[in-house]
């Protein structure tokens, strides 16, 4: 483990900087020489933006010496998922999309798409003075629980080099693991902030479907999608999300509801009277025995906090996989009609920039259906086009779940699969409200294994969706959750996730739950 | 919504070549089995291409279709739980945000708007066949 330690919570280093006793410049320079040092090892980094990160720190720390005040991220250095539009940094969603000069591995970001806008969250994290220092790794356009998928090449878990760190969010999460930074975002639509927290030891929060604002967010599946925190402590997660939670007008899916204070809301050291339901269906085979044994453990803990520990059924758990990669997928294949080589990114003109060698007729994907227009007429030429840039543009999990999306939505097959997958999520959900009317929060693992070797599961799309069974079920349910590092695998030493789930916009209760286990637990290895 | 898929097996059987059967009953009602294709042949996976505008060359066609093939075999578990008296989940009904003062505000410049674009006049966005560059 490279873990490089030296960074105070979030909200701690906030206040010293606010209070003079530490400067915005040297909490930058400092996670600006560990990702000099570290990063080309790790490679949680696409983009480091070390001149914007010293001229903010400049400027906060010159606000604090007039006297005004500081935001409650004063000074604070973080990492970005590069899923989130910055109009100051590149944001390539690691796809050749985006980075249309992308040069293979060798991870130079070239003339990618400087988008024209901040994300909200973007806005919210500068108000409160954060210092944005770069953008992190992902699998592409988020689809991807292993950071492999990226046009980038992948990132690397900093407590085993040749292991990912998760995904989607992988980057953010090795970035955070290995001290380069204190906090980061990431996003979360089956998994992808709390798996790769699980994987590496840091905090994972995914809040309610509509606590925070989309605007900006690159969309992969719009009913699952949300922005997450990666930090290395519950409180952390706390003032992130109390930054960037609550309504915004620019996004219709964002709850009207104000976000509570969750940061406040984290000073209980016990649990006396909370009833913590545990779903039998999340401790079935295929769980690594390491990874039961450590959250059975973390669940005994909570017991001894006071909680009431109180077994129950989830009994559409099994199903959650196969309900959301159709309806991910089905999403998906819509939200990614935007990249067709028109308003950002990469463009293929038919018959121009192709590389030497490239048949052009016949390709699958042109112009072979009833009503296609005559090669050579300006629909036809636009049609090629399109049809060309998404070809190079995507990398083969894209491909591969837009046309699985494709399929499902098709007539003939969309009852079958689409609204049959729809009528699960109901139920799913249903078995959530049942469970709610008896219990406060859920505890359950993270994900069935640790942090698996880097190649083990990418010529196996479908060993890798598995992966993602006990995190899907709450994005489908829209609910909140969190992942909390609970100690190390027994037997590979690699750290490992519970995962506490809270009815929908309770996050205080899942916070406050989250941060009294963390107190009673102590400090991880 | 994407133009239809073929109603019928297509001579080849490349959609079901292990599991043949009338592909138009895949709009049966949610009480019978959906189809069960274990296999998605090279021709599928080029009309599933054309529909989602997807350009591919000849050689990923197959190794696509066996990994479609394999992930629907999986969804068809769906099929095992399917209550037609269920509704349909379409969105989170907490999460309707109540809408705001119809009000002009500051959008974006023109110039700002296409900076990203790999072809633009400056009127607007360009592309093949309907613009000037070509």
């Amino acid at each position: 483990m490279s873990k490089l330690g030296g960074w105070a919570s979030l909200p701690v280093l906030a206040a010293r900087v606010a209070r003079g006793e530490i400067s915005a410049e040297s909490l930058t320079e400092q996670a600006l020489d560990r990702i000099a040092r570290h990063d080309p090892t790790l490679g949680a980094f696409l983009h480091v933006a070390a001149d914007q990160a010293r001229e903010c720190a400049h400027a906060i720390d010159a606000k604090r010496r007039r006297g005004a005040p500081l935001g409650a991220l004063a000074g604070v250095p973080l990492a970005i998922k590069d899923v989130l539009c910055t109009a100051d940094q590149p944001t390539t969603a690691a796809s050749r999309m985006l980075a249309p000069r992308l040069d293979g591995r060798s991870g130079s970001v070239g003339a990618a798409w400087l988008p024209p806008y901040d994300a909200t969250v973007i806005a919210r994290l500068r108000a409160a003075d954060a210092v944005l220092v770069g953008k992190t790794n992902l699998d592409e356009l988020g689809m991807g629980s292993s950071t492999e998928h990226s046009a980038f090449g992948p990132t690397r878990n900093p407590w085993d080099h040749q292991r990912t760190p998760g995904g989607s969010s992988g980057g953010s999460a090795a970035a955070v693991a290995a001290g380069l930074v204190p906090g980061a975002l990431g996003a979360d639509t089956g998994g992808s902030v709390r798996q790769p927290a699980a994987f590496t030891g840091s905090v994972g929060l995914k809040p309610s479907y509509g606590r925070v604002s989309r605007h900006g967010l690159i969309a992969f599946a719009s009913s699952l999608d949300q922005v997450g925190t990666l930090t290395d402590d519950v409180r952390g997660a706390a003032l992130l999300l109390d930054v960037i939670a609550g309504p915004d007008p620019r996004d219709g899916t964002c709850a009207a509801k104000p976000a509570p204070a969750l940061l406040a809301g984290c000073r209980d050291a016990e649990l006396t009277g909370l009833r913590v339901g545990v779903p039998d269906e999340y401790f079935e085979a295929g769980i690594e025995p390491e990874v039961e044994s450590a959250v059975r453990s973390a669940i005994d803990a909570l017991g001894r906090l006071g909680a009431q520990l109180l077994p129950l059924r989830l009994p559409h758990t099994r199903f959650a996989v196969a309900c959301y990669y159709v309806l991910a997928t089905a999403e998906a294949s819509s939200n990614l009609a935007r990249f067709d080589g028109t308003r950002f990114g990469l463009r293929i003109d038919a018959g121009r920039g192709f590389s030497a060698g490239q048949r052009r007729e016949p390709r699958a994907g042109t112009g072979d259906g009833a009503g296609a227009p005559a090669p050579g007429e300006p629909a036809a030429l636009y049609e090629a086009m399109v049809c060309a840039t998404r070809g190079r543009g995507f990398g083969v999990e894209v491909k591969r779940r837009i046309l699985m999306g494709t399929f499902v939505l098709s007539e003939g097959y969309a009852d079958a699969y689409y609204r049959r997958a729809q009528r699960l999520r109901t139920l799913l959900r249903q078995d959530f409200e049942r469970a709610f009317a008896d219990v406060d929060l859920l505890a359950t693992p993270v994900s069935p294994t640790v942090a698996f070797p880097l190649g083990a599961r990418t010529e196996d799309p479908l060993g890798m969706y598995l992966g993602d069974v006990y995190t899907v079920p709450a994005s489908l349910a829209g609910l909140p959750a969190v992942s909390v590092p609970c100690g190390l695998g027994a037997e590979s030493q690699l750290p490992v996730g519970l995962q506490l789930l809270a009815p929908p916009f309770e996050e205080a209760r899942l916070l406050r739950a989250a941060h009294a286990y963390e107190l009673a637990r102590g400090a991880l290895p | 919504m994407p133009s239809p898929l073929p109603r019928r097996p297509r001579a080849d059987g490349a959609w079901h070549s292990t599991t043949e059967h009338d592909v138009s009953r895949s709009t049966t009602p949610s009480t019978a089995k959906p189809p069960a294709p274990t296999v998605v042949g090279r021709e599928q996976v080029r009309q599933l291409a054309r529909l989602a505008r997807l350009e591919l060359d000849e050689d990923e066609l197959e190794p696509l279709g066996v990994d479609l093939g394999r992930i629907l075999g999986y969804v068809q578990l769906l099929g095992e739980v399917d209550r037609a008296d269920v509704e349909p989940f379409v969105q989170a009904p907490t999460a309707r945000f109540d809408g705001r003062p119809d009000e002009v505000e500051p959008s974006l410049s023109l110039a700002r708007a296409l900076q990203g674009a790999p072809c633009a006049s400056e009127r607007g966005f360009e592309v093949p066949g309907t613009s000037r560059t070509t």
